[in-house]
């Protein structure tokens, strides 16, 4: 009983340390494919397309949807979209980033994202 | 006789007791009998008939002309026992028992529960001797031991110990007579009565073998292990039995090593893709998203496009869906148990999907995972399987692939702390590297160290 008390008792402790992710049911993900970033004179504006798989009679079928958001810096757009309770954003899933910001890493960085490819694109 | 009268006082009011009396040359030769465990007809010819064709002379030694091989003269207290051991009881002067039982055995069948393409096909029936006879019919030596007691205040059940003297280690046996010696039980009737004093509690895993199948019991014993037979159960008991005994069939021996160590191989696979497939796939679509690449993704949440319900809770119905169903088709005849597979397999599988209540996928994983637990015989080793699956899925539900690693931490160290009479669950000795997960033909073939101070089984020149 101790040695299984103990067990429990590193369990918990190993939570302290180890984030658990917070629980959320698939179906109320949002999975963002692209984001297309353009920096401006008064701000930055994103761009998101979501990806939403449908299961029909041939088989899955795929949706995107677009969703702008326009905010002073990244950070203040990335803890507005992680704080909107209406869509529960995934972006480790981002394949393609456009963008026309001097300092692309910047976007990875604040978003925790690896895309597949980072194109640049001028105004 | 007033012993006789006391006698039929104990056993009224059953009427199956058959009290009776004969008179041959004015002497009067009293008798009692069950006439379900004796065969009435051989008391006629091998009994009545002779005692009538007897002299005067000849009825004064009366043990000599009794025409049975078994005769027994008994003391009082043990003609009860004799009468429920199928035995005719004849008074004359002394108690003479006669053995005639009748054949209540449905005979030596063939093997329902762990099937096997080659080797015999003959399992163990409810008549102890019989199943005795299986092993003594394989092992035709002097050396096969059998320490027999009987237990329970009321069956009376006779058990035996079974080993190879020369090969098991001394103790055992002995400590494994002691260990029964001990239950003070009303009833024994059937082998697993005795899983309780000869398993280790604490461990969900089985540390016994049980099997209806001879060639199994001698490949044991030929081991050094001890083989526990229990009169009225087509299950034998093979201890000490070690994790890595319950991935091997008597099929292993009976192929080429590579094949076998490939099965074996996937024996393996399927008791961690039993375990841990619902839970790993609770926790890659409910918290731990990043461990699946896109593609995969997309096609785990085109799949739960329908579904109302949370994850889990999809999980929990659909496993409970299929025990309900798995355990209706043990009970059902064969028959009406295909029925229940069609129907039962046609609701959840079809169904279900297109009611948008389950997902395909947790289908496809609920499927994969219970069948896995399948491959095995022991079905104490699917029984622990399907805990820890549950346990796993609650563990993933809450913590995620944290939960699933702990819980995995857990059972390990679980399986290495226990004990079967003494020696690890999880062993690898040096003799049996070659026959463990995976196989190889050697010309020496050994014995477990742990188990037998006499290594050497034999070589093959």
């Amino acid at each position: 009983m101790r040695r299984f008390l103990l067990f429990v008792f590193l369990f918990l402790l190993g939570l302290i340390f180890i984030p658990i992710p917070e629980y959320r049911e698939l179906n109320s993900l949002s999975i963002i494919y692209k984001m297309d970033v353009f920096c401006e004179e008064n701000g930055i504006r994103i761009i998101l397309t979501e990806v939403i798989p449908s299961r029909g009679d041939d088989g899955i079928s795929y949706q995107y949807e677009r969703r702008e958001e326009v905010g002073k810096d990244l950070s203040t757009i990335f803890h507005n979209l992680k704080n909107d309770s209406s869509k529960n954003y995934y972006f480790s899933g981002v394949q393609k980033v456009v963008t026309n910001c001097v300092n692309p890493h910047n976007i990875l960085s604040t978003f925790k994202i690896h895309p597949k490819s980072i194109k640049y694109k001028k105004n | 006789m007033d012993y006789l009268s006391n006698i039929k006082k104990k056993l009224s009011p059953s009427k199956d007791y058959i009290f009776g009396q004969i008179t041959v040359f004015d002497k009067k030769l009293d008798y009692v009998y069950n006439e379900v465990l004796v065969d009435t007809r051989s008391v006629d010819d091998f009994v009545f008939k002779p005692l009538f064709g007897l002299s005067k002379n000849q009825l004064r030694h009366l043990e000599k002309y009794l025409p049975d091989c078994n005769v027994l003269i008994l003391s009082k207290e043990q003609v009860l026992s004799f009468i429920h051991n199928g035995f005719f009881i004849l008074f004359f002067h002394k108690i003479y028992a006669i053995e005639l039982r009748s054949n209540l055995s449905r005979g030596i069948s063939t093997i329902n529960s762990e099937m096997s393409i080659g080797g015999a096909k003959d399992s163990f029936s409810e008549i102890f001797n019989e199943s005795l006879g299986l092993i003594r019919r394989r092992i035709k030596s002097s050396h096969l031991k059998v320490l027999s007691q009987e237990i329970g205040r009321y069956t009376k059940t006779k058990v035996g110990i079974l080993y190879l003297e020369g090969v098991c280690k001394e103790h055992l046996p002995k400590d494994i007579y002691h260990q029964l010696e001990r239950i003070d039980i009303d009833g024994i009737l059937d082998s697993s009565y005795l899983k309780n004093a000869l398993e280790e509690k604490r461990s969900l895993f089985p540390t016994l073998i049980l099997t209806e199948r001879p060639d199994k019991c001698c490949m044991a014993l030929l081991e050094g292990k001890i083989v526990i037979l229990v009169d009225n159960s087509s299950y034998a008991i093979i201890l000490p039995s070690f994790f890595f005994d319950f991935f091997h069939t008597t099929d292993d021996y009976f192929q080429k090593s590579i094949h076998t160590s490939f099965i074996r191989f996937i024996r393996l696979c399927a008791f961690f893709i039993s375990i841990f497939t619902p839970a790993f796939y609770i926790s890659v679509t409910t918290r731990n998203y990043s461990l699946v690449p896109l593609p995969i993704l997309l096609i785990l949440k085109a799949g739960r496009t329908y579904v109302p319900f949370p994850a889990y809770i999809e999980a929990f119905f659909m496993i409970l869906c299929f025990e309900i169903l798995k355990e209706s088709d043990f009970r059902m005849s064969s028959t009406s148990g295909s029925s229940v597979s069609i129907l039962g397999g046609l609701i959840l599988g079809d169904a279900a999907v297109a009611a948008g209540i389950v997902s395909p996928i947790m289908i496809i994983i609920i499927a994969i995972s219970s069948i896995s637990g399948l491959i095995f015989t022991s079905i104490e080793l699917v029984n622990a399987i399907r805990i820890y699956k549950i346990l796993f899925l609650i563990l993933a539900s809450f913590f995620g692939i944290y939960g699933v690693f702990i819980g995995t931490l857990y059972m390990f160290y679980s399986i290495l702390k226990t004990n079967v009479f003494g020696y690890p669950y999880l062993y690898f000795d040096k003799n049996e590297k070659f026959d463990s997960i995976i196989r190889i033909s050697t010309n020496i073939k050994k014995r477990n160290s742990k188990l037998t101070d006499n290594i050497i089984r034999g070589r093959y020149q």
